[in-house]
């Protein structure tokens, strides 16, 4: 009686043991993928907005600061995205005819809404506030990235909750002084340029009330302290801003409401 | 044979081996050939059975209820069901409950009785094990379409995620799923390793090119060596130690979803080991359903004698006793607590607007079963045990809807007491697992042996080493 599985099957069953052990392999490394790859958070996508706003130009070319048309980013939770007439306020007297602007000009003369496309798009069950991080020592290029370099706007950070959680939990990393807030090119103390704080006022906002400031290397101000790397600086800002700690900030009701 | 009980005189009874005086589990006149023969002969048959065409296409269309209840369940959500604000646990859970429960014999049977070396259990543990994955099959649905957004259900599994979430391992819900996922898998391992050695008897049998590559894959090589043999005997031993904490930890889990809440009628410290206890009365029972038309229609009374089911009669007496003691212990200790929470909770059990259910329990589950069984006669009777095995079943099934239902309905706040009533999804969705039980069942019976005639053989009288050595000729023929 011929044997039922030829010599060939030693080979075929050790090899469908080892690809097992591939698929186990591969499947989580698809599934780590599925949550993580930027083709899912959109990292780096530059979706066509209606007009080519470009921040590279305006701020790094311009000089514009950030609440020149982010205006509500202090005071709201809604950082806001202009309306036509900040466009216009230069744009009525500046590149009046050009194709790129048409939209704007529509806008301007209509009265309807250009239809920005939102980048940095949350769901809505996560309630998230840029007036308290700003005021807590949180920059711009912290989240956003470097936005005065980018031509169109894209997501630098995945805004996953891991990624919000790996802050609140430990945000010593990221503290800056308010006054660097809209610094795109802030990279923290180092020993080359250390920080010295100190503080000054009684009254205020808790940010308000501390004096920060770059200072020359070895240049030691009376009254201040002087700060060579970002984990004592954070530590101080946490303390001196009254930043909550980590099971404060991770817990449910913070972002969730 | 079928007409010789176990007791009757030694010296007359077939059932009793004259060469070793030991019971003998299979009927005399067996040997290793006959065996295979038959047991082999119900899978290789190139006939299958109409009534088996039939039973399957009935069944089919019974499952379909899974279908239709499932995905109406998916496109309009949860409150298609019954369930409402106070008793917003319903058929789901009660079924899940139920079927879980079910499961639990095949586990003791194939590992509690291995461990206790009961040679009785080798004519029923197989199909008892594919009646305990099936049986869990059934119930692994429940959990997951009860929750409302039945497509997050594997936010449950701790894996690390964009969201640094974890589940909360304080939920008896989420050990739930580590019982229920570990049960099943282990349940499979176990009856998978069990079937080798016979999956290696029906490929060397088998005369289809398909049927000898079906079954040779199946059989991973298995060449009967004497090697082969010491580990399968070692790894089966492992894994019955293994089951049979897992199985009394499972329905403890299962207990606990109950157990740890803090209603009247939920919070008790009874329910792990009366809940295991149910859940084996109930197993059994659904054993005895499934076997006694199975050793029918198959012609296997010789393999699953009177005595076999004369003892699972015996273990049903035994659980059945140690539930009624929980049901008496329950209401003993509603009084003796001197909660007015509590005795009120049994008042409204047993003669609230559902009493019904309580008094249906106790005369399902303890007056009919209990009274009847400690005869022997009745024990051996096996149209009397068929229908008891549909009411113990039936009577397991009030006991968990009594438990989630009568102690959710009327609780703490009398602002909030409701009713239910289950809808027609809610049957419609249950009377559909009982037909994808039995799909499975019968394409389990239909392909691999239902029974294990490697375990059988090994109970034969021939395998018994005596003085004389006088048939270890014949034993080699028959085994060729």
């Amino acid at each position: 009686m011929a044997q039922v599985f030829d010599r060939s099957s030693n080979a075929l069953a050790r090899a469908s043991l080892v690809l097992t052990g591939l698929i186990v392999i591969a499947l989580g490394v698809a599934l780590n993928q599925l949550q993580r790859s930027p083709w899912v958070t959109r990292q780096g996508q530059r979706p066509d907005q209606p007009v080519p706003f470009s921040h590279k130009h305006h701020v790094e070319g311009l000089g514009l600061q950030c609440q020149y048309c982010h205006t509500s980013v202090e005071k709201s939770s809604y950082a806001g995205i202009p309306p036509t007439k900040t466009c216009m306020n230069c744009h009525s007297q500046i590149w009046t005819n050009a194709d790129l602007l048409k939209p704007v000009r529509e806008s301007w003369a209509t009265g309807e809404s250009i239809k920005w496309i939102r980048v940095h798009d949350l769901p809505d069950y996560v309630y998230f506030n840029h007036e308290i991080h700003v005021n807590k020592g949180i920059g711009c290029a912290s989240c956003h990235g470097r936005i005065d370099q980018m031509p169109l706007v894209y997501e630098e950070n995945t805004l996953q909750m891991e990624w919000c959680l790996n802050c609140h939990r430990n945000p010593v990393n990221n503290l800056r002084p308010t006054s660097q807030i809209y610094n795109m090119a802030w990279t923290g103390p180092s020993k080359v340029t250390p920080v010295a704080c100190a503080v000054t006022g009684k009254t205020g906002t808790t940010a308000s009330m501390v004096d920060c400031k770059p200072v020359k290397e070895g240049v030691q101000l009376a009254g201040y302290q002087t700060f060579t790397n970002q984990k004592d600086l954070g530590l101080y800002l946490m303390d001196k801003y009254h930043i909550r700690n980590a099971n404060e900030l991770s817990s449910c009701e913070v972002c969730h409401r | 044979m079928a007409t010789h009980g176990p007791l009757h005189d030694p010296a007359v009874d077939p059932m009793i081996d004259p060469r070793t005086g030991e019971y003998a589990v299979v009927a005399p006149g067996h040997n290793f050939k006959s065996i295979t023969q038959k047991i082999a002969g119900i899978v290789l048959t190139a006939n299958t059975p109409i009534a088996w065409i039939g039973g399957l296409m009935f069944a089919a269309t019974v499952a379909l209820g899974v279908v239709a209840g499932l995905t109406w369940l998916f496109l309009k959500g949860v409150g298609i069901w019954g369930i409402t604000m106070p008793v917003a646990w319903g058929f789901a859970i009660i079924n899940f409950v139920w079927w879980i429960g079910i499961g639990h014999a095949g586990t003791l049977i194939s590992a509690i009785l291995l461990l206790f070396k009961q040679t009785w259990r080798n004519s029923i543990n197989r199909f008892a094990e594919a009646m305990t994955i099936f049986a869990v099959c059934c119930a692994g649905i429940y959990p997951l379409v009860h929750i409302g957004r039945p497509w997050l259900g594997y936010w449950l599994m701790p894996y690390p995620n964009t969201m640094n979430l974890w589940p909360q391992f304080r939920s008896p819900l989420a050990w739930d799923v580590f019982a229920v996922s570990t049960y099943a898998t282990i349940s499979v391992v176990f009856w998978f390793i069990g079937m080798v050695p016979d999956f290696g008897t029906l490929r060397d049998r088998a005369q289809h090119p398909i049927a000898k590559y079906f079954y040779g894959i199946l059989s991973l090589g298995w060449r009967g060596s004497t090697r082969h043999w010491i580990r399968y005997e070692t790894a089966s031993l492992l894994l019955a130690g293994l089951s049979t904490p897992l199985v009394l930890s499972v329905h403890t889990t299962i207990s606990f979803d109950f157990a740890v809440a803090a209603m009247a009628g939920w919070h008790t410290t009874i329910f792990p080991p009366y809940f295991v206890a149910g859940a084996v009365y109930s197993g059994f029972a659904m054993v005895l359903t499934l076997a006694i038309p199975i050793r029918k229609f198959y012609h296997l009374e010789d393999m699953v004698t009177e005595r076999h089911l004369d003892n699972m009669a015996k273990v049903m007496l035994a659980t059945g006793s140690i539930v009624a003691y929980g049901y008496g212990m329950e209401v003993f200790m509603s009084w003796y607590s001197g909660s007015h929470w509590e005795f009120f909770m049994m008042w409204n059990r047993m003669f609230g607007p559902i009493g019904w259910a309580y008094w249906m329990l106790i005369l399902t589950n303890i007056a009919i079963p209990l009274t009847s069984l400690w005869s022997r006669k009745l024990r051996t009777n096996v149209l009397y045990l068929f229908i008891l095995s549909f009411i113990v079943n039936i009577g397991m099934w009030f006991e968990r809807f009594v438990i989630v239902v009568t102690t959710l309905y009327r609780d703490y706040l009398p602002s909030s007491w409701g009713t239910y009533r289950a809808t027609k999804w809610d049957y419609i969705l249950f009377i559909g697992t009982w037909g994808m039980f039995t799909v499975l069942f019968l394409l389990f019976a239909r392909i691999a042996p239902m029974i294990p005639m490697s375990e059988i053989k090994m109970i034969l009288p021939q395998t018994k080493v005596h003085h004389g050595g006088a048939d270890a000729e014949t034993v080699v023929e028959e085994a060729i």
